[in-house]
């Protein structure tokens, strides 16, 4: 009897124990995935073609792009760290240094919802300068993100050529992450802007550059140029998707080999609280089962 | 109250019914004993006996309740504060990236400074960036946003009361040097639209960052005054003057023909206020921050964002006195039965 009791008092000091234990535990710091992007928009012209459906409503190329970040955001786990940039002309400029996708969730769509035509500040479309440019701005805009680079892969003025070489200060698979290949697999005329925003019809054959070799003059229409595109990320040293779907891209964004370990502060007081309410609830349940047998028999 | 409390692990709530063990498990005494039934009936002893259960049955449903870490939800509270709604319009065209005049440019001669200035001063978008950065990290009650501007307009953080965000948009207007164009009429009507359909809460500021002007058309200009009518935006110009450029207060009829003197010129005609601040080393451009700062401290209803309150230590602070009560109440009880 007295070793029973003894043992419950036992247990409960150590409950008590463990619960003063919870009470004092500061955060400790733990190896948690995340993933850190540097998330590119190709803000051309061609980029406006509405190839895309969402919900049964036509959606532009920059649009549904812009979406599926938006969503892929919500899923990425927090520590996780997303920065902005646009491309048009030769370049791309960074709009928004990588922040916490959890704690600045809000302000970072504001700034996503932003990045439309309204920006372009050049209208030419040399896309592999543009990712070229989109490469060094995750290796400058500091804490090492990959790179997502959305884009159709329509090059005006058209290339001669095969795809440039790489500039000279980066080297191919410095950077790591994926070329994300945006658009649909038909031609179709890309919507015409006469100022930013502004739309007016659609560009004619006779109004943008054609190639000087290529029979067909057809640089006027835009459909996705994915041998283009997965050139330039084998040039590169990325890796290409074609986005197809919201779910996709979240996907890849969270595949395990982009992760990065990060120690995060975490909470580990449930782990002695567990073990206190282990103990609590033992001495009652040893009585239930004891009474149970010792009970049964005497009936 | 009740209606605002969240879990952030909700789901070990599951284990609540835990808590009628003790309710359950009746008769611990008897069974060490053959045979009881002789004993007189123990009233207060039976008595006792519910009410540590019942304790040890509340010491468990706290530590189930601890675990799935109640508390009141991230909420928002209006408040009077001083400040204002800035927002910065920095200057990314290409010339930012020339360099200012050192610190020390007085000691110079007049022969030494062009070159000095080109071989180490700092960088004018650079000084303008760690300035307007600390400015921000300064001003906690005031809200920015960030744009940028070339030949369009690149609206970025949209107001924000996180210094993050904020900082993340100075940090990424030093990403690589700028582009080609300038135009700063229209960067002003798209910055000065970026107030609409906002509520007017105290004082409304465009600080504009920049080392060039323009001469506007007459259009631009009726565009710009208009809009700083309607949104009662205050004007405040940050000059950053390279070395050999003009100087604003330039006298004359011959300034109207110089950009930089045509834009402060046409500046000074709108209804609302205006202040130019000229830097040409650093310590100017530190001055003028430091006086933007000062002038704007009027009265500003902002939200603030109130974290969320976790209640699980006070929980378990309670679980912890039940289970020391139970461990007094056994000691006692050992001591009775003695």
């Amino acid at each position: 009897m007295n070793r029973l009791r003894s043992r419950g008092t036992e247990r409960l000091l150590l409950a008590g124990g463990l619960l003063a234990l919870a009470l004092s535990m500061p955060p400790l710091p733990w190896p948690r995935a995340s993933f850190d992007y540097l998330a590119v928009f190709d803000i051309t012209q061609s980029m406006g073609v509405a190839d895309y459906r969402l919900h049964d409503k036509p959606l532009s190329r920059l649009a549904f792009a812009r979406r599926a970040l938006a969503t892929a955001l919500t899923e990425l786990p927090c520590g996780s760290k997303v920065g902005l940039a646009a491309f048009t002309g030769y370049r791309s400029l960074t709009l928004l240094a990588p922040v916490d996708v959890c704690d600045h969730y809000g302000d970072l769509l504001s700034t996503l919802e932003q990045v439309d035509d309204r920006m372009r500040w050049a209208e030419a479309s040399e896309v592999a300068k543009g990712l070229y440019w989109a490469l060094r701005a995750a290796r400058d805009v500091g804490g090492e993100p990959q790179l997502l680079f959305f884009s159709d892969g329509h090059e005006s003025p058209p290339l001669q050529g095969t795809v440039p070489a790489l500039f000279g200060d980066i080297r191919q698979g410095e950077i790591r992450g994926m070329v994300i290949g945006t658009g649909g697999d038909v031609p179709r005329p890309i919507p015409k802007q006469d100022t930013p925003g502004r739309f007016n019809g659609f560009w004619h054959a006779d109004e943008v550059v054609q190639n000087a070799d290529a029979a067909p003059h057809d640089e006027h229409l835009s459909a996705l140029r994915e041998n283009h595109l997965q050139a330039l990320a084998a040039r590169t040293g990325l890796d290409y998707l074609r986005l197809e779907s919201v779910a996709g891209l979240s996907r890849a964004m969270r595949s395990g080999t982009r992760a990065r370990r990060r120690e995060v502060p975490t909470d580990f007081s449930w782990v002695a609280l567990g073990l206190a309410l282990a103990l609590l609830c033992a001495a009652p349940l040893r009585t239930l089962i004891a009474g149970r047998s010792t009970a049964a028999p005497g009936q | 109250m009740i209606a605002g409390v969240d879990f952030l692990r909700p789901e070990w709530l599951a284990l609540m019914p835990l808590a009628t063990l003790p309710l359950w498990a009746r008769g611990t005494e008897a069974s060490g004993y053959p045979d009881v039934g002789w004993l007189p009936e123990d009233r207060l002893g039976r008595l006792v006996g519910l009410a540590l259960r019942v304790l040890s049955a509340l010491a468990i449903a706290a530590v189930v309740l601890a675990l799935a870490a109640p508390g009141r939800p991230q909420s928002l509270a209006l408040r009077t504060g001083r400040g204002a709604e800035v927002l910065l319009l920095i200057d990314r065209s290409r010339s930012m990236d020339e360099r200012m005049l050192p610190s020390d440019w007085r000691e110079l001669s007049a022969y030494d400074i062009r070159h000095q200035t080109q071989s180490r001063g700092p960088v004018k978008s650079q000084a303008a960036r760690t300035l307007l950065g600390e400015f921000v990290a300064r001003r906690p009650d005031d809200r920015f946003a960030v744009s940028f501007f070339s030949a369009s307009a690149l609206h970025v953080v949209p107001f924000t009361q996180h210094d993050e965000v904020v900082q993340a948009g100075i940090t990424a207007g030093g990403v690589h040097r700028g582009l080609s164009e300038t135009d700063v009429g229209r960067a002003l009507i798209s910055s000065v639209a970026r107030f609409e359909n906002r509520a007017y809460t105290g004082s409304r500021i465009i600080l504009l960052v920049s080392d060039g002007g323009a001469r506007l058309d007459e259009d631009t200009r009726l565009a710009i005054r208009a809009g700083f009518e309607r949104q009662r935006v205050a004007l405040y110009w940050i000059y950053l003057k390279g070395f050999g450029r003009p100087d604003l207060e330039q006298a004359g009829e011959a300034g109207e023909a110089i950009p930089e003197v045509a834009l402060h010129r046409f500046f000074e005609t709108l209804p609302t206020p205006y202040r130019a601040y000229q830097a040409e080393s650093p310590e100017d451009l530190a001055a003028a921050v430091e006086d933007v700062g000062r002038q704007q401290n009027h009265p500003l209803d902002f939200e603030e964002r109130i974290p969320r309150q976790d209640y699980s230590r006070g929980i378990i602070a309670a679980a912890l006195l039940l289970v020391a009560i139970l461990l007094a109440a056994g000691r006692w009880q050992l001591r009775g039965l003695r």
